[in-house]
């Protein structure tokens, strides 16, 4: 399948029937036609089966022409419909059907001929007017029910819809049951509230949402005068929903709005131009603007996805847009494995130039932080400095790889994904689960299984560490969501009480899905805090609306017949999962890129593609033909000349945070930033109580010893306004959201000011008191901080500059040289370049 | 560059030109630039006003203080006699005597309730965002809605919270005085000193007291070397946006008019004295201060924790207070403070402005318990609103004869919430990112401002 068929295609599961008649369709028409067509000719649709005559279709004839900028073609194209008793072309390029039969469209264009296989029912026009996909499209594209107005939990004024539609039922009980049955007037429909309140005729706090005589108004009057019939499940269900183009290139520079074309596909096989019933929205309205009419406008560069929303279902299309068309082309960014040739071409496409590669110092540095949360020591750089230039790059990433420190770093992160804090455990239960992740981690276990064996463990929470997992999430329903995040890097919550309104995933999906973690049971144990989990033999979760359980499935996955957990684990971790590798490649992707190639990295859904969506798929690929091998992951992102970027970017990149063009800065996190001032100055923090059950209070707890690093602390709980400051995440819910990145003014105030870091200087026995007291002389001295902590020398302007300070300190007394090595300190471990990961 | 120098002459609020002799942190190389200080007392543009929020926790019993219930039995209507105000037909409870002369500048909501668990901590949440947390998301407090829409008008930041943010009060629930899923960018700027103290200084803001200045000016230019090496931060779109909260941060320090907005000593004693020499007085005097400065929205927590000091959470048995004690020792210093707030507020034509909020996470039971105190009680009870746009002088909604729920005209935290982001000129269910950029209304679309107050 190709990429664009990839983003712009969303089917639900009940269309199997529908996707085999569009096969079969495809399958005849993609035959001989597709190898005699012109590659920069595009034709959409493409099949058109309307329901009978009078129904219209659009048609886009696109070409790929200069500087592959995708325009129209259409007034250039000879078009003809084949018998021309089929119907007939409108000068907008609509066909029109006038007669049944079937037949085709020929489109001869640029000296070679397409066809569309063409066919039109017998149902007669306007004689049966569907609510379900009919009118209650109209509701959604003009706003009625959405959150807003009376798609509202409570609904608004006295009126309550569904959002965007998803329950048909109610929503037609609304409109023709309450208020008795005033809201309508079969009698006269003109008459009805539901046709003057939107008209504006009489007082509607929304506002007037149609105009008299609009195709919106003279459908819902049809209908009412068709006695408001409501949904039915014998008429045909919408099934496939396409956005066409798949992709679009274009420049800012070309002003021209350009339409796109929207397909429904009914369970029936007739298809129905739905573009002026669709809702659009545009991810980037700073690259490309789309308006109530479907037509695209290019208004910047870079790129944006454009989403068409009708009836419940939802498809994508891509938007490219390169920098000014008359950009200069760039020397090509290094290439060190097949990551930087994907990379390249986005931004070749683009016509954006790469950073060089950076320094070494900022490559020991970078690495080193990414990978293991520490600094690079002084020595450490003298002894990269001797290794093979050709080599040591490599070499360095692969002795990080295998350090106690990598363990304890990623054992961290996992930690913050899953939760571990005394907030909701207590404090045996945080070490066992702390103790497990740390240990999967160390012996770099496949990740697929070390996520299986999570979610499927029982028995006691202090031997099984993954048992600690259901204990935080003890309702299915926010375990569903939890499990959804955490593992899929995709959001669900939104389900739970209506259809998703940016994904496929019906509400009904949601429970079946809760329904499989409805067994799980939790048991008091023998020993002190011990809770053991067993699969109850029964017992099911009820859907929220419905108020039965749905049959026990994970999303699209099949039907559960074994142990629930068990079946779901096998669903995760197959290779077929589209979820499961590629959540984990992003986040891998994320940590060391400083952006996700889908971000945010927990919202992985088809109306948010990838910025790199080759690139996803093939690193998804990788990972899982790896065995699921993160190091083997980290060690290929590493080595890549898109993460040995230097961070300076170049005129004409200076603007791009999504292309890799130059490497992203990171505020080091919370607890790098604080171990990283006790390796500089050679103060330890000390960890001595703790917040228990998410409260304010504090109780002394002295489990860590001096010298324990905050990055192996195994509980969010642990007392420290530093980490709580600098965005230390709370673990309360799944969302990488939890860990604060930004920069606050409480930060600035706390590093310069505050009793952390002018703590650390002024301890009596630190790295500052072994230089008074040894014989270092200031340029010793200036070499060793700016080494430590910057991974650099210092330049001569710094030397210059310094230097007189110290020597004037050097000639003074002790004190007042401890106090200038402290002023010193504080200057570069105050300064940016300290505080960010460049 | 931004360089304070000792020849700089600075305007200040009372029009006085001072020399300044402040030199902290490192700043040039931040290539700041000074931004013009606000006028005097300047008015703000319509639309554009400020918020004191008085939050007084614990939970004040409505019985006891504005919604008296003097033909109720002897156990319901306590010991308090209600008592004439300025305005004609409202009533308080005797002990406040300096508010009821202020009558026409507040007006009373009589049926303010809440259906969640009867605990402090949700109160705490729903009364300052609005609403009750679920699933682990934090709504943002108000004042930071405001400051994640308006930021700030200049140097200082725009949500002050004072003194400390509140502690332990039972629950272990978060107390909803973050900004939430907002970020912490827009977290509160958090005094965590006591302004009634009599060495008041706010931790962090300035350089430990042990460095002299002549060290702090050595810091500050040896940090200068190192910056001006590091230029690419410079550069980009992503640098500049991260920086930007350490450039407010050394904007706030290294401004005169920071040491000067905090500095309470500036205030003549006669003022301080109006105010009341107590913690919750002294913090509505800088309240004032600071929003005369231009600080959009502060926050003043009358107590910190329910457990270790004596506050509006009466419940009569050890450790707690009971209904005399509150009469001594707590409605005084609230009387005086709040009082003099509006007044001096209304004597600087501010109070046109500045919108005054004092309310508390619930109400107290309205049979006075066996210890002689009063327990939680959420089902109905009574906040005050003052200045910016609110009418004073009105009562609006009614508790039962027994002050058990409302009678008529009820009053959800969510609505309360939207009579403050109106009266600020902030649209109330204007959609924000929420988590995973969902969008979420700052407050829920079915909770309208209290209408009846404008």
């Amino acid at each position: 399948m190709t990429l664009p068929h990839l983003f712009h295609q969303i089917s639900r599961r009940k269309n199997l029937f529908s996707m085999l008649v569009w096969m079969i369709g495809t399958a005849i028409f993609a035959g001989p036609s597709s190898d005699s067509r012109d590659p920069e000719i595009e034709i959409f649709p493409p099949r058109i089966r309307l329901a009978g005559p009078n129904h219209r279709h659009g048609l886009l004839v696109l070409g790929k022409g200069m500087g592959k900028s995708t325009t129209s073609l259409f007034s250039q194209a000879s078009v003809s419909v084949e018998p021309p008793t089929l119907g007939s072309i409108s000068s907008q390029g609509e066909f029109l059907a006038l007669s049944p039969g079937k037949g085709q469209i020929r489109i001869r264009v640029a000296g070679k001929d397409n066809v569309i296989p063409t066919e039109v029912g017998n149902t007669a026009w306007g004689s049966k007017v569907s609510f379900a996909n009919d009118i209650l499209p109209i509701f959604t594209k003009t706003g009625c029910n959405s959150g807003a107005c009376h798609g509202a939990l409570a609904g608004k004024g006295s009126l309550k819809l569904s959002l965007r539609g998803y329950d048909p039922q109610a929503d037609h009980h609304a409109l023709t049951g309450q208020l008795a049955g005033r809201r309508i007037d079969k009698e006269l429909p003109a008459n009805s509230l539901a046709i003057r309140k939107p008209l504006g005729e009489i007082p509607h706090t929304g506002g007037k949402k149609w105009k008299k005589n609009s195709p919106e108004e003279l459908l819902v009057r049809n209908w009412i005068s068709q006695n408001a019939p409501p949904a039915s499940d014998l008429e045909p269900g919408i099934t496939s929903l396409y956005l066409f183009p798949g992709s679009i290139t274009r420049s800012a520079s070309d002003p021209a709005p350009m339409a796109v074309l929207v397909q429904a596909v009914y369970s029936d096989g007739t298809t129905a131009d739905v573009t002026s019933r669709a809702k659009f929205s545009s991810i980037s309205e700073d690259v490309a603007g789309i308006d109530n009419e479907g037509l695209v406008r290019v208004v910047g560069s870079g790129e944006s996805a454009i989403s068409a929303w009708y009836n419940n279902l939802v498809a994508t299309s891509r938007v490219v847009s390169p920098r000014g068309s008359n950009a200069t082309k760039y020397a090509p960014g290094k290439t060190n494995n097949w990551i930087d040739l994907q990379i390249q071409s986005k931004l070749d496409a683009l016509a954006i130039p790469a950073s060089g590669d950076c320094s070494d110092g900022e490559f020991l540095r970078r690495s080193t932080l990414d990978l293991c949360g520490i600094l690079p020591t002084q020595a450490e750089l003298e002894e990269f400095e001797k290794l093979d230039p050709a080599s040591r790059r490599s070499l360095w990433i692969e002795k990080l790889l295998g350090r106690s420190e990598y363990a304890d770093y990623w054992a961290h992160r996992y930690s913050d994904q899953f939760l571990v804090s005394t907030k909701k455990l207590t404090q045996s239960a945080v070490w066992a689960f702390a103790r497990h992740l740390r240990r999967e981690v160390a012996d770099n276990r496949p990740w697929d299984k070390t996520c299986r064996d999570i979610l499927t463990s029982t028995g006691s929470n202090l031997d099984q560490g993954g048992v600690n997992f259901f204990l935080m999430h003890r309702d299915p329903a926010e375990l569903n969501e939890a499990i959804a995040v955490t593992f899929m890097g995709t959001s669900i919550a939104c389900a739970k009480c209506h259809n998703h309104p940016m994904e496929k995933w019906t509400q009904d999906q949601y429970w079946a899905m809760a329904n499989l973690f409805g067994r799980v049971t939790l048991k008091t144990g023998d020993r002190a805090d011990e809770v053991i989990l067993v699969d109850a033999p029964t017992g099911d979760v009820n859907h929220l609306r419905r108020g039965f359980p749905m049959t026990p499935r994970p999303l699209d996955g099949p039907v559960a017949k074994g142990n629930r957990r068990e079946d779901f684990a096998k669903w995760l971790t197959s290779r077929e999962n589209a979820w499961f590798a590629k959540a984990q490649v992003n986040r891998l992707w994320k940590s060391m890129m400083g952006r996700g190639l889908v971000e945010n990295d927990d919202d992985i859904r088809a109306t948010n593609p990838a910025s790199h969506p080759g690139l996803l798929d093939r690193l998804a690929g990788d990972f899982v033909n790896s065995g699921y091998d993160n190091k083997a992951m980290l060690r290929l992102i590493a080595n890549s000349a898109a993460y040995q970027r230097s961070s300076t970017p170049l005129g004409g990149n200076e603007t791009d945070e999504r292309y890799y063009s130059h490497h992203l800065l990171k505020r080091l996190p919370a607890e790098v930033l604080l171990d990283a001032y006790s390796q500089v100055t050679e103060s330890p923090t000390k960890f001595d109580a703790i917040t228990p059950g998410g409260g304010n209070g504090s109780q002394p707890y002295g489990g860590y010893p001096l010298g324990t690093r905050a990055i192996q602390l195994p509980d969010s709980a642990v007392v420290s306004t530093f980490l709580d400051s600098f965005g230390r995440p709370e673990r309360n819910q799944a969302c990488s959201c939890e860990r604060g990145t930004e920069t606050t003014i409480g930060q600035a105030l706390h590093v310069a000011n505050g009793t952390t870091l002018n703590g650390k200087l002024k301890e009596k026995e630190n790295l500052i008191s072994r230089l008074v007291q040894g014989g270092s002389n200031p340029d010793q001295v200036l070499e060793k901080l700016w080494q430590s902590a910057l991974s650099r020398k210092p330049t001569i302007q710094e030397i210059s500059r310094s230097k007189p300070i110290l020597e004037a300190a050097w000639k003074g007394s002790p004190e007042g040289k401890r106090e200038a090595l402290e002023d010193l300190f504080w200057a570069v471990l105050t300064s940016r370049e300290f505080l960010f990961n460049h | 560059m931004l360089r304070i120098d000792a020849n700089r002459p600075a305007t200040f609020c009372d029009g006085m030109k001072r020399r300044d002799f402040l030199h902290v942190g490192s700043v040039s190389a931040l290539g700041l630039t000074l931004s013009p200080l606000l006028s005097p007392a300047a008015a703000p543009a319509d639309g554009d006003h400020n918020c004191i929020f008085l939050f007084l926790v614990g939970g004040p019993s409505h019985i006891d203080t504005f919604d008296p219930k003097p033909n109720a039995p002897e156990e319901i209507r306590g010991p308090f006699k209600p008592t004439r105000t300025r305005v004609p037909g409202m009533q308080i409870t005797e002990i406040f005597p300096k508010t009821a002369m202020l009558a026409e500048h507040f007006s009373i909501v009589r049926s303010v309730y809440h259906t969640a668990a009867a605990v402090h901590d949700t109160g705490h949440q729903m009364m300052q965002t609005g609403k009750l947390f679920a699933s682990g998301v934090e709504h943002p407090h108000v004042g930071s809605m405001v400051s994640y829409l308006k930021g700030s008008r200049n140097e200082l930041p725009p949500h002050v919270l004072m003194p400390r943010p509140i502690g332990r009060t039972g629950g272990n629930l978060p107390h909803g005085q973050t900004a939430g899923f907002l970020g912490k960018s827009h977290d509160p700027f958090v005094l965590n000193a006591d302004p009634s103290a009599k060495d008041f200084e706010i931790p962090d803001l300035l350089p430990p007291g042990y460095l002299p200045p002549v060290r702090t000016e050595r810091r500050r230019k040896l940090r200068e070397v190192v910056e001006e090496q590091f230029t690419q931060l410079d550069k980009t779109a992503q640098a500049k946006q991260l920086d930007e909260q350490f450039q407010n941060a050394y904007r706030l320090v290294s401004s005169p008019k920071t040491r000067e907005a905090f500095d309470l000593d500036k205030e003549p004693p006669a003022v301080r004295e109006r105010y009341g020499r107590t913690r919750f007085g002294q913090s509505c005097l800088l309240a004032r201060r600071l929003v005369e400065r231009g600080v959009r929205f502060v926050t003043v927590n009358m107590f910190e924790t329910v457990f270790d000091e004596i506050t509006w959470d009466i419940h009569g048995s050890r450790p707690f207070t009971d209904i005399s004690e509150m009469s001594r020792l707590v409605v005084p210093s609230f009387d005086q403070a709040y009082s003099a707030l509006l007044e001096d507020l209304a004597q600087r034509g501010l109070l046109t402005s500045t919108l005054v909020t004092a309310l508390g996470e619930f109400g107290r039971t309205p049979k006075i318990n066996p210890a002689g105190g009063r327990d939680h009680h959420p089902g109905v009870w009574s906040a005050l609103f003052a200045g910016s746009r609110i009418k004073g002088g009105r009562i609006v909604g009614q508790s039962d004869e027994l002050g058990y729920a409302p009678l008529n005209r009820p009053v959800s935290p969510g609505e309360v919430a939207s009579t403050i982001l109106e009266s600020l000129g902030v649209s109330p269910h204007q959609e924000v990112p929420g988590p995973q950029n969902r969008p979420v209304p700052l407050v829920d679309y079915n909770s309208p401002a209290v209408r009846e107050l404008f």
